[in-house]
């Protein structure tokens, strides 16, 4: 495998984008990464998108091959992904891997979702197309319902309250509010989060990421490639994936996804480093009480601390665990096929200095991509590289 | 999903006819020794309360249904099973604890429910 290096990045912001089709999105975000590289499209040898749910909500397929052609590039593979709301993080690794084994130059990962325009409960049943319909899925169990499961557990088990898990809310519709990409940041005290409307017992409103729509891109280049890069590069120094098991009776544990625990161990033996030489994370907070089992599960605080975390600040932009300074999946948005980009833009912009919500001094950074019930997760670790 | 035999606290899931190993179901290979030889067996609804949540928001084929509380629930042969509360508890105060000892109690389409074992039957 050799070094695989981040050469440009695109993303649209997240929110609602009701006249602009998925094509367009993800035409524009990946089209803004190859400008921005200074590279020549016609040496993009390989697209992965990542997608979940355009079938169902849109009735369209072949979303690959549709936006290389938007984009004008050769004739090449052009693959759709679909890991649920990992996609996007699978769609980069692909696009790693073809870099990293040789089979080209230059690959470009793409992901994009739209999502704003059906109402709740076709977007629920979307979404549940990634619960297992055998299992689960029969109860009628919904995702914030296992987040709602997990909640309840957690609490009994850590002694961990409602206001200490609001504070991973506030953080993160705060760190929103200072990201132009995000669609819902906000001022939120602690009382308006522990009274809004119950979704899922015992989540409520603010405690759930929104429906969005959004598309993200990077464009990844061997080493060789880099004399022609604009932008300060960033390296990939691992791409892991791993799969848990889709049926909560499959789980070890409620309060973890074995999926996640896997996928961060394989990152950070690929990295060669340890969860405490990383900078920041972006991790896959769709619900408030996820960021905290995410966090423990890839090994940044102990178990039952995660809650304490947050509400110390030791996870706030300043603090010495900072976690989605982007505003995450809650504040920021969760085009499904787009998040696990959208991270990687957000974990680059951090890496060449440049984020809205910047942690000082930041070398490395981490994002985390899960999907399902914990059946599919990425962790990606990328490094700045000296200028 | 488990079929639920109706007024009788049991619950049909599968046994490994080779190795013994116990499964919700559905599942085409053991989990333990890859046997294919997985056959219904009925075992006692009792078991224990892991977790529970209302869904107020069902999704679409489900709406009829909602709002509904799922439960999980470790079943003493050692199985954990994802089923519904038969009561919904509106108010936290109206659910069982977790720990609580549960028993199977009724139950369709393959939807097991389930209530606090003390609750008679
Ligand atoms: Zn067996």
């Amino acid at each position: 495998m050799r070094p695989v290096f981040v050469a440009g990045i695109g993303s649209s912001a997240f929110g609602r984008h009701p006249e602009t089709s998925i094509e367009a999105l993800a035409i524009r975000a990946a089209d803004a990464a190859i400008r921005e590289s200074g590279l020549d499209r016609g040496d993009v040898g390989a697209l992965y998108l990542g997608n979940f749910v355009a079938g169902p909500l849109l009735g369209q397929e072949v979303l690959a091959g549709l936006v290389a052609d938007g984009l004008g590039l050769p004739q090449i593979p052009c693959t759709k992904v679909e890991g649920a709301c990992a996609s996007g993080g699978i769609a980069f690794r692909h696009a790693y891997l073809a870099v990293a084994t040789g089979m080209c130059d230059m690959a470009l990962a793409v992901g994009a979702e739209k999502m704003t325009h059906a109402d709740t409960a076709a977007v629920t049943s979307a979404l549940n197309c990634a619960m297992d319909f055998r299992s689960d899925g029969v109860s009628g169990l919904t995702f914030p319902g296992l987040f709602g499961l997990a909640w309840r557990l957690y609490e009994q088990r850590y002694g961990a309250t409602r206001d200490d898990i609001s504070a991973v809310v506030r953080k993160n519709k705060g760190n929103g509010l200072r990201n132009p990409l995000a669609q819902m940041g906000a001022e939120l005290s602690v009382e308006e989060i522990g009274n809004a409307r119950l979704i899922c017992d015992p989540l409520r409103l603010y405690d759930c990421c929104p429906a969005s729509d959004g598309a993200a891109a990077v464009l990844l280049v061997a080493g060789d490639r880099l004399r022609d890069v604009i932008p300060q590069p960033v390296q990939v120094l691992a791409s892991a994936q791993a799969r848990g098991s889709a049926r909560i009776a499959g789980h070890p544990d409620l309060c973890t996804f074995e999926a996640t625990v896997a996928a961060a161990q394989g990152a950070y033996a690929q990295a060669g480093i340890t969860a405490d030489e990383v900078s920041c994370v972006e991790l896959h907070d769709c619900f408030s009480i996820a960021e905290i089992i995410d966090a423990e599960d890839l090994g940044l605080m102990p178990r039952g601390a995660g809650a304490a975390y947050a509400a110390e600040g030791r996870t706030a932009v300043d603090g010495d665990r900072p976690i989605n300074a982007s505003g995450g999946l809650l504040a920021k948005g969760h085009p499904v096929g787009a998040t696990g980009l959208g991270q990687i833009y957000e974990s680059v912009l951090q890496l060449r200095g440049a984020h809205p919500n910047q942690v000082k001094g930041a070398k490395v950074a981490l994002t985390h991509n899960l999907g399902g019930t914990g059946v599919a997760c990425t962790v990606n670790i990328l490094r700045a590289t000296d200028a | 999903m488990s079929s639920v035999l109706s007024a009788s606290p049991v619950i049909e899931i599968l046994r490994c006819a080779d190795c013994g190993q116990l499964d919700p179901g559905p599942r085409e290979l053991c989990a333990s020794c890859y046997s294919p030889r997985m056959e219904p067996v009925t075992v006692d609804g009792d078991g224990v309360l892991v977790s529970w949540t209302l869904v107020r928001r069902p999704p679409t084929r489900f709406q009829a249904d909602g709002p509904y509380a799922v439960a999980v629930v470790d079943l003493d042969c050692g199985v954990r099973l994802t089923g519904r509360l038969a009561s919904v508890p509106f108010e936290e105060a109206e659910a069982p604890p977790l720990g609580a000892r549960m028993r199977v109690c009724g139950g369709s389409a393959g939807i097991a429910l389930f209530a606090p074992a003390d609750a008679g039957r």
